[in-house]
């Protein structure tokens, strides 16, 4: 950032500046920022496509938060943040040691962040595939389970699918963790006489909790968001087991067109990412 | 316990040494559970419907097929869905470099007022899930008709609160008397921001340009609702076509279709992985 010299360069400076900046900003301003408070004033309202919009007060948000719908979506977001989060998190620090220990590092690293970038709706075809009854995860396990039909597996084959698809956004975070940690602390171990078990024990593990935990909040964030993959491979179901929070307002927006009541689940889904953000910062903040 | 190993930072082969060819092939084998999923879906498409569930995974002997390409691309009007795509990820991606590039630059190079306040609203979009916004855009969409329309697809997604900030970050990290020296020979902002800025941003711009295609690229929440007929949807929307009733799915078409969906993704991150995977890693933002 430039200091301000005489008074005519830094008012020439400034308005250069403003200039660059205000038609991006402009398009920020329409196509986020005006939304958001306009998804905050809908959530006030109740608003259905051809009805006028009419003041509301607090009514969405007490029937939203009564409402078993929402509830049953929350939770079960909740659970495909932790569910996501716990082995995600293990998962990418064992591969992350196991490729740091090795060579190919990219080549590796690269294979595991393949889903990261691939479509979706691809990836939910190919898992729709592969959990068919004569698919080929009941071939490899030999099972004859009914992944997305059954209350009991539905939930975990969602986890399952958003597992291999962030999996590899994981490793690559723990990565940069394992490699922010100083060669000095290992020299200095390796002098005294520890282990590689010793090493790991005392300074590995220690040095990268907070970005294991930096890992497992990332994920519930994932969560959170998640919308497609759900949707297209069990609409919700078996019941409403696996409707996301994300599907929920999508479908109560666009299909039973209650902009009113959708808007406030919105806000509240805002809420929790700017909650998850918030404590992300916090982690990031005091490192280096 | 194979999978329990430091790098060595010393001597790598000394202590990682140990089991070095037990932790390649642990590691071999995880890689490829994963991308089995992606290789036995290209195999399908060169399956006919058929053969595809009633071979075993790792059986290549065909009887190979492009009929799924030759007859199943042909019951949608697929090749509109592909060249939709190529010009909705293509202009955006262009839009969006020159949205970024320059707000980057004012960001970046520049003192204004209100400059903090601007910004923390860019970090604040960054932050911000699509859902809580989707209800306006799309009333909005609707009030100005631009429901069911490529440019209704495109508009919102001009502007990248991740780009600016990308390019932002980078222009900040520049030593100032680059920029200085420009306008010390006479440069006005413009001309530096053409003959200095552009050049040397180029390889965050590829970065980005690479980030902006494969997200819009892969969108399917916008587009879902924006496009309602068939001369408008994109691939990952028209892609859903493909399913049928219960057990009337035609997974060699839909297979054969998501060819067309993957493949170019696979290649643009081939092309840019490693640029790709360390902006992931350093704003450890799932975009």
């Amino acid at each position: 950032m430039r200091k301000q010299s005489s008074g005519y360069l830094s008012r020439r400076e400034s308005r250069a500046g403003i200039l660059f900046v205000i038609p991006t900003m402009i398009l920020l301003l329409v196509f986020s920022i005006a939304p958001i408070a306009g998804t905050l004033g809908i959530s006030f309202s109740n608003y259905s496509l051809g009805v006028p919009m009419k003041f509301a007060g607090l009514e969405n948000y007490r029937s939203v938060l009564g409402d078993s719908d929402f509830r049953t979506a929350l939770m079960t977001t909740l659970k495909l943040g932790f569910g996501l989060a716990l082995p995600g998190t293990l998962l990418a620090f064992l591969i992350a040691i196991s490729i740091n220990a090795g060579q190919k590092t990219n080549i590796f690293t690269s294979i595991f962040f393949a889903p990261v970038i691939y479509p979706p709706v691809v990836s939910a075809f190919i898992w729709s595939a592969a959990y068919r009854g004569d698919g080929f995860l009941n071939r490899i396990l030999g099972t004859n389970i009914e992944w997305l039909t059954s209350y009991k597996w539905a939930l975990f084959s969602i986890v399952l699918v958003m597992l291999w698809t962030n999996l590899g956004f994981y490793i690559v975070i723990s990565l940069t963790g394992l490699r922010g940690i100083s060669n000095t602390y290992y020299e200095a171990a390796s002098i005294d006489g520890a282990n590689r078990w010793e090493q790991l024990r005392w300074i590995t593990i220690p040095l990268i909790k907070p970005v294991l935990l930096f890992i497992g909040i990332v994920a519930t964030g994932d969560a959170l968001q998640v919308f497609t993959q759900p949707y297209l491979l069990t609409a919700g179901g078996p019941g409403s087991s696996t409707r996301v929070l994300a599907s929920l307002i999508y479908e109560s927006s666009f299909r039973s067109l209650d902009f009113g009541a959708s808007s406030t689940m919105a806000m509240v889904l805002l809420a929790l990412a700017l909650l998850i953000s918030t404590i992300q910062f916090a982690f990031l903040r005091p490192k280096e | 316990m194979t999978l329990l190993k430091l790098k060595n930072p010393a001597g790598k082969g000394v202590v990682a040494g140990k089991f070095p060819i037990i932790n390649y092939l642990a590691l071999s084998f995880l890689a490829l559970v994963f991308t089995i999923p992606i290789i036995w879906s290209i195999k399908a498409a060169f399956l006919r419907n058929g053969d595809i569930f009633a071979k075993e995974i790792f059986d290549f002997t065909g009887p190979w097929t492009t009929d799924n390409f030759v007859v199943g691309l042909k019951t949608v009007p697929f090749f509109t869905f592909f060249l939709n795509s190529m010009i909705v990820a293509g202009v955006t991606t262009i839009v969006i470099l020159v949205t970024s590039l320059t707000a980057g630059y004012g960001f970046a190079c520049f003192n204004f007022r209100w400059k903090k306040t601007l910004f923390a609203l860019v970090i604040a979009s960054l932050l911000m899930p699509f859902q809580s916004i989707m209800i306006p855009l799309f009333i909005g969409a609707r009030q100005l008709h631009l429901i069911d329309s490529k440019l209704g697809i495109i508009l919102p997604a001009t502007v990248s609160a991740f780009g600016i900030f990308m390019m932002r970050q980078f222009l900040a990290s520049l030593p100032r008397e680059l920029m200085d020296a420009a306008y010390i020979d006479g440069c006005g902002y413009f001309m530096a921001f053409r003959k200095i800025v552009v050049p040397i941003a180029r390889a965050p711009m590829a970065t980005l340009a690479a980030i902006s295609f494969l997200g819009n690229w892969n969108n399917y929440l916008w587009p879902l609702i924006v496009a309602q007929s068939e001369k408008v949807y994109t691939l990952p929307i028209g892609l859903t076509m493909f399913r049928g009733n219960e057990g009337s799915t035609n997974y060699g078409y839909i297979f054969a279709a998501s060819f067309f969906a993957g493949v170019p993704a696979l290649l643009v991150f081939l092309f840019m992985r490693r640029s790709i995977i360390q902006s992931y890693a350093l704003t450890g933002i799932n975009l």
